[in-house]
């Protein structure tokens, strides 16, 4: 456990974000987001939280952010848009960028007591968290399966051809 | 497992099934009958939940409470849910419609009842995302445009919400609904990122600006959810914060800006619309703001006028929709003239429920203003009764301008329309509900207070 690494982390984690809400490409924004997270879980690690760190990685970095590849896939990056993005931009980027900079101020103010690192971390394993889902948490994880439920429907419904009836009703 | 514990996750197994069979029937059957099975399990739980409403408390899990507050707020989720039911057509929400309703129901449910950051987090997503859902079937512009607007705004808020809890925790250690109540910055900014949170859901100035477009653009059961289902969860969720926190300046301060802005800008917004769901959807922006008034003034009638408040709006806007969802989420000013003689029960189901927002008598929404005043006047908040008053004020010239409108004879007689059997029952049912609980209203006082602590 090493609390230099794990802070160092979390500072290019910060960083990575402030910079990735104040990218005009989507491209280079994600390739940031991406380093933030990647971050996130060396700061993990480096807090001996090995099983979240895998986690971080495995689902945020890999899983997540590939979907997000295949959206910006869809998105023309030609200089032309990126004109018009840093148009767009040009103020937009001053709340996201603060939100962001306000999740540092509780480092600030509880950097040096608090709740931060007292204690040695209890090894965490698969089965724990299996124990943990079906058992104290077996409530959470039902509602999740029925939001997943309510996205699939929706997701569903908005992949579907337009039938000739909605058709009808909204004309290109 | 006792006895107890299997009774009270009941209504929420309950919902979850009303939402698995309306999904598995739906491709199979018409959507009359994938009504009937999902409001059959919905109608049960809500049974359940009334007949246990002064039962002993037995917990199930630690992530949700079992106590009066929870099982009150949840039986009314699932009772607005089954009068929306009966007005999700296929022609509007397409055959995933039920389902869906039944999924947020069953969010209600869960956000009613949460004790923990966990349960609070994924009651207000499984209230929003079936809304989501349900805003984008038709896919006609403005529905797009409303569906669109709360995902956007709602997931900000959702963001703003897990930021809050994830400050609590660092600041106690904790997840539960008291852990801001530690001393120093990190749990206060934690606190104001949880109130963004909710005020979104629960359309606060400055966070209501997805409210009127998803009133009018999207199918009459998203609206009727967003007003009854959401809005008694997050109420109950954020009495039962205030609950368990010692009233923290940021806290009380926040509820008291945010309330009063909602008041006025949503009593003056409302003021000039001339589509009646539009006009709702400001209105529902002020009673969000009277409810906020209420929890930020605080005091020992709090906890009553809260409930009652939500208890007395929920029914009135799920009749109010039923109506609209009748004649057409576009319904103006002018095409209500004379609804009281072309269809007597939706005109006077609209009337009344009009007259229960405004808070007139006979209906319940005037007890609610009743409760409402005597809090904000006994812990001597001048300032947010004037607000108040003035906002109500302001109420009873729109509500009444399109509640004389219904009941004005029609330039040339209109043929008698009929109704078919699920309209009407839901809309007797809410007319006899808001007329008799304004009349006699001791059932409804007497429940509330038997659910407080």
């Amino acid at each position: 456990m090493s609390w230099g690494l794990a802070i160092w982390a979390a500072t290019v984690a910060f960083g990575a974000a402030i910079l990735a809400v104040t990218r005009p490409s989507a491209v280079h924004a994600l390739l940031l987001l991406l380093a933030a997270l990647i971050s996130l879980g060396v700061g993990f690690f480096a807090m001996a939280a090995n099983f979240a760190g895998a986690i971080q990685l495995l689902i945020y970095a890999g899983a997540v952010v590939a979907v997000f590849v295949f959206v910006v896939m869809t998105i023309d990056a030609g200089d032309e848009a990126m004109a018009a993005e840093r148009e767009l931009l040009r103020h937009a980027w001053r709340w996201p960028a603060l939100i962001v900079g306000l999740s540092v101020v509780p480092v600030i103010f509880g950097i040096g007591g608090g709740a931060m690192g007292e204690g040695d971390p209890a090894p965490a394993l698969a089965s724990d968290l299996g124990l943990l889902m079906f058992g104290d948490w077996s409530a959470a994880t039902e509602l999740i399966t029925l939001l997943l439920i309510a996205g699939m429907l929706g997701v569903r419904h908005l992949g579907r051809k337009l039938g000739p009836r909605l058709r009808e009703r909204n004309p290109e | 497992m006792t006895d107890g514990s299997i009774w009270s996750v009941a209504p929420l197994v309950l919902l979850g099934l009303a939402a698995i069979l309306a999904m598995v029937l739906a491709p199979i059957q018409p959507t009359p009958r994938v009504r009937i099975a999902a409001a059959l399990p919905m109608a049960l739980a809500v049974i359940i939940l009334l007949a246990r409403l002064g039962a002993p408390e037995a917990p199930v899990s630690m992530l949700l409470a079992d106590d009066g507050m929870a099982r009150l707020g949840s039986a009314l989720a699932a009772a607005a849910g089954l009068g929306i039911l009966s007005f999700t057509r296929t022609i509007c929400t397409g055959r995933e419609g039920p389902a869906l309703v039944a999924i947020a129901a069953a969010g209600g449910v869960a956000l009613a009842s949460a004790n923990h950051g966990a349960t609070l987090f994924l009651g207000l997503e499984l209230t929003t995302l079936p809304m989501v859902a349900l805003a984008l079937m038709p896919r006609t512009e403005a529905a797009v445009e409303a569906g669109y607007k709360l995902f956007l705004i709602a997931g900000v808020g959702a963001g703003a919400l897990l930021m809050g809890l994830v400050f609590g925790f660092g600041a106690s250690g904790s997840l539960r609904l008291d852990a801001w109540s530690v001393d120093g910055p990190v749990a206060a900014i934690g606190l104001a990122f949880v109130l963004v949170g909710l005020s979104v859901k629960f359309a606060l100035v400055p966070f209501h600006m997805w409210s009127p477009d998803l009133f009018a653009g999207a199918p009459a059961p998203v609206g009727a959810i967003a007003g009854s289902i959401s809005k008694v969860a997050v109420a109950i969720a954020a009495l039962r914060i205030g609950l368990s926190l010692p009233a923290p300046e940021i806290w009380t301060l926040g509820l008291l800006l945010a309330g009063g802005a909602a008041v006025i800008l949503g009593n003056l917004a409302a003021l000039r619309q001339d589509n009646l769901l539009r006009m709702l959807g400001y209105s529902s922006i002020a009673h969000s703001g009277y409810i906020a008034l209420v929890l930020s003034v605080g005091g020992e009638l709090m906890g009553e006028t809260v409930l009652v408040y939500v208890a007395s709006y929920a029914p009135a806007i799920v009749a109010a929709f039923a109506v609209a969802g009748l004649m057409g989420t576009g319904t103006r000013l002018e095409d209500l003239r004379g609804l009281a003689w072309s269809r007597p029960l939706a005109g006077v189901a609209l009337g009344v429920a009009l007259l229960s927002m405004a808070g007139l008598p006979p209906a319940v929404g005037f007890v609610a203003k009743i409760y409402l005043f005597s809090t904000l006047a006994g812990e001597a908040a001048w300032g947010p009764l004037v607000i108040a008053a003035i906002g109500s004020a302001l109420g009873f010239a729109y509500y009444l301008r399109f509640a004389v409108r219904i009941f004005t004879a029609p330039r040339q007689p209109a043929p008698r329309a009929t109704l078919n059997r699920a309209d009407a029952v839901a809309m007797a049912a809410s007319i006899a509900l808001l007329i008799t609980l304004g009349l006699y209203p001791e059932p409804l006082t007497s429940l509330v207070a038997a659910s407080l602590p």
